[in-house]
């Protein structure tokens, strides 16, 4: 915690006038898990509603960009998940021609290059993995790669915009396994992939999503085919198989004891006729053992 | 020669031939000579005229209160003298695993485990058993696992989890992906590995692995759950990968790197190996990895952790959670000893139901079933419901008036007494522990009551 937040916000707050921080989000068309109707995908829908949080606050200039199969636009399933985005906000969305089954990397590369303005702040935001597809959640790293840019996954907040030393930094919390939070200091430009447990996406409302304009772009970079895809298709899911318990044990009686489990005592330690005190050491010192007092 | 003299076992066949014969005039004190006891408590085992082992069956067990004789086979009862010796040789913790050493490896498959909190996990024991499988492709050549580890020890039960040697960088457990590859990208320069393999968790493996993939220039199998033999893959191996929805599996031969799910394959449980440290290569790779950590590793710095309010934080996925049962009398008592000790308030089924706690609070089969890795129970006596809740925590404490309740059996650690007076000393304890810092909340614990009264009457 070296930095200190009023200082900083400060200082960002100045700098907000002069140099508009420019955040871009990529957007995809995701599934819903259940019903399979194509919706706005809700880490996507995260990554916005952090971005629009910004823009609200600190006036940040919010793009957003998709790159998808054009064909038929209007009244297309695209066409209406991506009004899911406009309508939480958002006045106008870029949609990237490509082919089904190209390589969204080189496109994106080029859009995020060309949407380099002026020297104020970049953040680009998305969501960690699409739900559509392949879904492995590799895009973000291969852009950062190509780019050059940082990339930090798991972002649920951004806390803070500020310059120091001619450089921007960002100030972000990521999420740790089992609710706890770590802070960041990132340089920018970053990719900040966002995580599940981000704040919830607002509703999206329909007078804006009629009203917002989806821009068509067409790049000049040659389309790629995406070659795993092409080689390796994708097939319906199986169901994995359940793990089967396997007892190793050489004598009946363990054998049987593993096959009726019920809760019985695993020998633990039982403290009988014992002052409160001495009681709650003993436990205390479990609870340091274990590291889980702070 | 003079030593397997006395190794080898001299029989007396005349004295075993009496000792069988329990008509014989001299029966007693053949026994006694053979060394089994003779008179009334009679021996178990003893090597018979072939040299197998006989065993007696009507000296297990023992005379209980009515004077009949029992058998227990749960192993609860101490029973006789006789018995419990018995039982001894085949409850001893005897280790089965087959030692195994591989001094020249054709190759290598590299494991980068999570190690979370200095342990393995079970996700990182199911990629070492895949790694094995690599690694003992039976054919001309023999593999070697080679666990990468970050840190400043070397975590224990790497050789039982099939590591045959580890290498471990000096790098602090904060979050610094860019010096981790870094310190990956020497030992790729140094060794080679024939594969890379890391557990598919977002910060850990999942994020490393991506990062070391695309460096490498490689696209890697995420999601990774299968790996069969496969003649036509040019590795020799095909996998099939889940998509990130889950709704998609995509079979595609084994690539260099694979970011593989849990139970991906069966951890290794019948041999151990040598995990022994990589000589004369790791020096080199942690200095490059020094030089090249001072360049890159800037653009991300780590601030450290940041207190999260612990009631904020899910049931399902909370560390250390108090959870508060029937034989709660002092509400208030217990929601300060949870605020003191920084916890997840969790309740039982009865708890809820009679107001007391809010039901999203509620632990158990009807409830949240939580992993919580502490978790403390306050007068709570263990329905099944609520054990089957508490199955994947990993200590359980348990403070309660009754030493004979199910939820004293489950725990680790059990104080029996009054649970407001313990949980009040455990309070104060803490407090006092943390001196000065804690001494101005406690001022004020009689609004945040209030508060919690509010919402409970809510």
């Amino acid at each position: 915690m070296s930095l200190e937040p009023s200082s900083v916000n400060s200082s960002s707050v100045a700098s907000a006038s002069t140099q508009a921080l420019n955040i871009d989000v990529l957007v995809s068309v995701g599934r819903h898990s259940l019903t399979e109707r194509p919706r706005r995908a809700d880490l996507d829908a995260r990554a916005l509603e952090l971005a629009l949080r910004l823009r609200d606050q600190r006036g940040a200039q919010v793009n957003a960009c998709h790159v998808g199969e054009g064909g038929q636009r209007a009244g297309s399933d695209t066409e209406a998940a991506l009004r899911d985005y406009l309508g939480m906000g958002l006045e106008h969305l870029t949609w990237i021609d490509a082919p089904q089954g190209s390589d969204a990397l080189g496109l994106l590369d080029e859009h995020l290059r060309a949407g380099q303005v002026s020297a104020g702040p970049r953040l680009v935001l998305c969501g960690m993995r699409a739900e559509q597809g392949e879904g492995s959640g590799l895009l973000p790293f291969l852009l950062s790669e190509s780019l050059g840019w940082a990339y930090v996954p798991a972002v649920v907040e951004v806390e803070d915009v500020a310059s120091e030393d001619g450089h921007w930094y960002t100030t972000v919390l990521q999420a740790l396994p089992r609710g706890q939070r770590r802070r960041l200091r990132v340089r920018l430009p970053a990719l900040l992939g966002i995580d599940a447990a981000a704040a919830q996406p607002r509703q999206s409302a329909f007078g804006p999503a009629r009203r917002g304009r989806i821009e068509q772009r067409q790049l000049e970079t040659s389309v790629i085919a995406d070659e795993s895809l092409a080689n390796w298709p994708l097939q319906p899911a199986k169901p994995r198989p359940k793990r089967l318990k396997i007892v190793t044990a050489t004598n009946a009686r363990d054998r049987f004891k593993a096959a009726a489990a019920k809760a019985e005592s695993t020998g633990g330690k039982v403290l009988q006729d014992v002052s409160p005190e001495q009681g709650a050491e003993a436990v205390l010192t479990l609870l340091k053992e274990e590291g889980v007092l702070r | 020669m003079s030593s397997s003299n006395q190794d080898r076992v001299r029989r007396d066949p005349r004295l075993e031939w009496i000792a069988r014969n329990r008509l014989h005039p001299e029966h007693e004190q053949a026994l006694a000579a053979l060394g089994q006891v003779g008179g009334s408590a009679l021996a178990i085992e003893w090597m018979g005229p072939n040299g197998r082992m006989r065993r007696n069956p009507h000296a297990v067990g023992f005379i209980g209160p009515n004077g009949r004789k029992r058998i227990d086979r749960s192993g609860a009862q101490v029973g006789a003298t006789d018995s419990l010796r018995g039982r001894a040789g085949n409850t001893a913790k005897q280790d089965n695993r087959r030692q195994v050493d591989i001094a020249e490896p054709d190759f290598f498959i590299a494991v980068v485990p999570d190690t979370g909190s200095g342990r393995l996990t079970e996700h990182d024991r199911d990629l070492f058993g895949l790694a094995r499988r690599l690694a003992d492709q039976p054919g001309v050549e023999q593999g070697a696992v080679l666990a990468v580890v970050f840190g400043d020890s070397i975590p224990e039960g790497l050789d039982e989890a099939g590591a045959d040697r580890v290498v471990c960088f000096p790098i602090a457990s904060g979050y610094a992906p860019e010096e981790r590859l870094a310190a990956l990208m020497s030992l790729e320069a140094a060794l080679l590995p024939r594969h890379w393999m890391l557990p598919d968790t977002v910060l850990g493996g999942g994020d490393l692995g991506r990062r070391l993939a695309v460096q490498l220039g490689e696209r890697p199998a995420c999601g990774l759950w299968r790996v069969d033999e496969d003649e036509q893959a040019a590795t020799g191996w095909s996998c099939v990968c889940r998509s990130g929805s889950g709704r998609w599996d995509q079979p595609r031969p084994l690539p260099r790197v694979a970011i593989a799910l849990a139970e991906c394959a069966e951890p290794v449980v019948e041999t151990r190996h040598a995990a022994a440290e990589v000589e004369g290569l790791d020096l080199v790779a942690i200095q490059a990895n020094e030089g090249a950590g001072e360049v890159i590793g800037s653009s991300i710095e780590d601030l450290g952790a940041v207190a999260v309010d612990p009631s904020a934080i899910a049931l399902d996925e909370a560390e250390f959670i108090l959870s508060a049962g029937n034989g709660i009398r002092d509400w208030e008592g217990f929601h300060h000893a949870a605020r003191v000790l920084g916890a997840t308030e969790g309740a039982s089924r009865v708890a809820v139901d009679d107001g007391f706690m809010p039901r999203n609070r509620q632990v158990g089969a009807t409830g949240t079933w939580v992993s919580a890795r502490v978790y403390v129970a306050v007068g709570i006596s263990g329905a099944i419901q609520h054990l089957q809740g508490i199955q994947r925590c990993d200590k359980v404490v348990a403070i309660n008036s009754d030493a004979g309740c199910d939820m004293v059996k489950r725990a680790d650690l059990s104080v029996i007494g009054d649970s407001a007076e313990v949980l009040q000393a455990l309070a104060t304890l803490v407090e006092a522990s943390r001196g000065e810092a804690t001494s101005q909340q406690q001022a004020t614990p009689s609004d945040v009551h209030a508060l919690k009264e509010v919402r409970d009457v809510a």
